[in-house]
């Protein structure tokens, strides 16, 4: 009994303590009081966070690392992405600046042995390719398609050996052959020993072959190493463009008017001057299958023809001489061509002979 | 009674360091209350010196010093003096007690407030109560377990 009265005055007391604390803790001094105990048992409270801290610490550690790893694999990605946005932003540069139907077409693999040189690309018959098509790049000639299947093709790239495109000086007008040879590279061969060649000419295509259009970029004269004892040679060339870091290629389609009407400009500017009736007629006499090139060149130039008569063969091929023994009346159909009528097979072939008489230049 | 003054110390610190992080719609339970009220219902009357004690270092902490002690002290007392009527086994009178103790000290502390709001009232008074209530419940039980083992 005793006992609980000594705890109700106890308790009594610590009202009254309380209540002093409050009116104490409203007065500047209290508060200053207030703070100073607070101080005391702060290290406590330091330590307590510390640790607590140390595990939430150790779990946001865990977090971020993941989160780290996962970014730097996105940023992998984004660097890769960003190349490939800049590659396709200069590809689409070129497209535009392009008078050529140009299909895009991704690179999918490459062969293994470099020599060969070829490459997937992944776009095939579905998409309108078919075979012998130029693919281009912006830096100029990449190759030729060489099969084509539903989805995919093949194309012969001008860093193999089996590569040849006709070509022309830029500079100088000299004609060759652009190819592979082994240990020397792409070169410009065929060329005649007293040929006008300087280092750094640039090479474009000539339009011979029907493949690849006149005009585009192959690459650059190199060196020259002149043999004397030989009656052509070949120059090294360095190629516009380089195999490996090339992602995307452009399939030319077809020309368009205004493309063919650079070749022309090409032809003149290099002062070559043969008409392209010429080449329509070698096309035929030789029973090529033209390409799609060579179909529009041809319709061009024969409304061309048609219309204006006016492109002359300025090159005039010798006229032939047939002598009256070798006249196809006496000879037999089973009897063997001679080499000097060719004239003749063109008359058999039923095409016209490439008699000066009646191109309409001669008129 | 040392080892209950030992982790009365270590709740306070707990209390005003690191509890914040568990608290749910910004309302945070008062282990400090729960054992105050644990040693009213099991120990009797001397729970008024606990809540003095750990309420003044709560006070240390807050704005108004003198609040908290007074009504742990208060509460100690109460349900010390309330509770040796009743058997104290029973989990229900743990929850009644744990409950309305919370409940007077935070109507007490909402009535010196300056700002009186439903919202304040709802999610400080009654929110805090029931968060304290179910904290408290397994803190008993913990301690109830820890005790018993020591007989």
């Amino acid at each position: 009994m005793q006992n609980s009265r000594k705890i109700s005055v106890w308790f009594i007391i610590l009202i009254f303590i309380c209540i002093v604390l409050i009116g104490f803790g409203k007065t500047l001094r209290g508060i200053r009081v207030q703070s100073q105990l607070a101080s005391v048992f702060s290290p406590f409270q330091k330590y307590t966070l510390y640790f607590f801290n140390a595990l939430k610490i150790k779990q946001e550690n865990k977090i971020l690392r993941q989160k780290v790893s996962m970014l730097a694999l996105e940023n992998q990605q984004l660097t890769g992405y960003k190349y490939e946005n800049e590659k396709l932003a200069s590809l689409l540069g070129f497209k535009a600046q392009s008078s050529c139907t140009l299909l895009a077409a991704r690179i999918i693999s490459r062969s293994q042995e470099p020599i060969s040189g070829t490459c997937l690309i992944d776009k095939g018959k579905m998409d309108g390719i078919e075979r012998d098509l130029p693919v281009v790049v912006p830096d100029g000639v990449y190759g030729k398609v060489l099969e084509v299947t539903k989805n995919t093709a093949i194309v012969q790239t001008i860093f193999g050996f089996n590569f040849r495109v006709g070509a022309v000086d830029l500079r100088s007008g000299v004609q060759g052959i652009v190819g592979w040879e082994k240990g020397k590279g792409c070169v410009f061969e065929q060329v005649p020993v007293h040929s006008d060649i300087k280092i750094g000419d640039k090479i474009i295509t000539s339009g011979i072959g029907s493949v690849f259009p006149k005009g585009l970029k192959i690459g650059e004269v190199s060196e020259i190493n002149i043999d004397k004892t030989k009656l052509f040679y070949s120059v090294p060339l360095k190629p516009a463009c380089k195999f490996s870091k090339i992602d995307y290629v452009f399939v030319m389609k077809e020309a368009s008017e205004s493309f063919q009407n650079n070749k022309e400009f090409v032809y003149e500017s290099i002062g070559w001057k043969v008409s392209l009736i010429k080449d329509e007629r070698v096309k035929e006499t030789n029973n090529e299958k033209p390409t799609r090139f060579a179909k529009d060149s041809a319709r061009r130039d024969r409304n061309k023809r048609e219309k204006k008569r006016a492109f002359s063969v300025k090159f005039k091929a010798p006229e032939p001489v047939i002598r009256p023994e070798l006249r196809p009346t006496r000879l037999p159909r089973s009897d063997p061509v001679p080499m000097e009528s060719g004239f003749l097979r063109n008359k058999r072939s039923g095409t016209e002979p490439a008699s000066p008489k009646q191109s309409g230049g001669q008129e | 009674m040392i080892v209950l003054s030992i982790l009365a110390f270590i709740f306070c610190i707990i209390q005003i360091s690191i509890l914040r992080s568990i608290a749910i719609l910004q309302v945070i339970p008062d282990i400090v209350l729960i054992i105050v009220i644990y040693v009213a219902l099991f120990h009797g009357k001397i729970a008024m010196w606990f809540g003095f004690f750990t309420g003044f270092f709560i006070d240390l902490y807050s704005s108004k010093l003198g609040y908290s002690a007074l009504i742990n002290t208060v509460i100690g007392y109460g349900i010390g003096n309330f509770a040796s009527q009743f058997s104290r086994e029973v989990p229900v009178l743990w929850v009644i007690m744990l409950f309305g103790g919370s409940l007077f000290q935070k109507m007490v502390l909402f009535a010196v407030q300056k700002e009186l709001s439903l919202f304040f009232f709802g999610r400080y008074v009654i929110l805090g109560s029931l968060y304290t209530t179910v904290v408290g419940v397994i803190i008993f039980f913990i301690l109830r377990k820890i005790e018993q083992g020591k007989k």
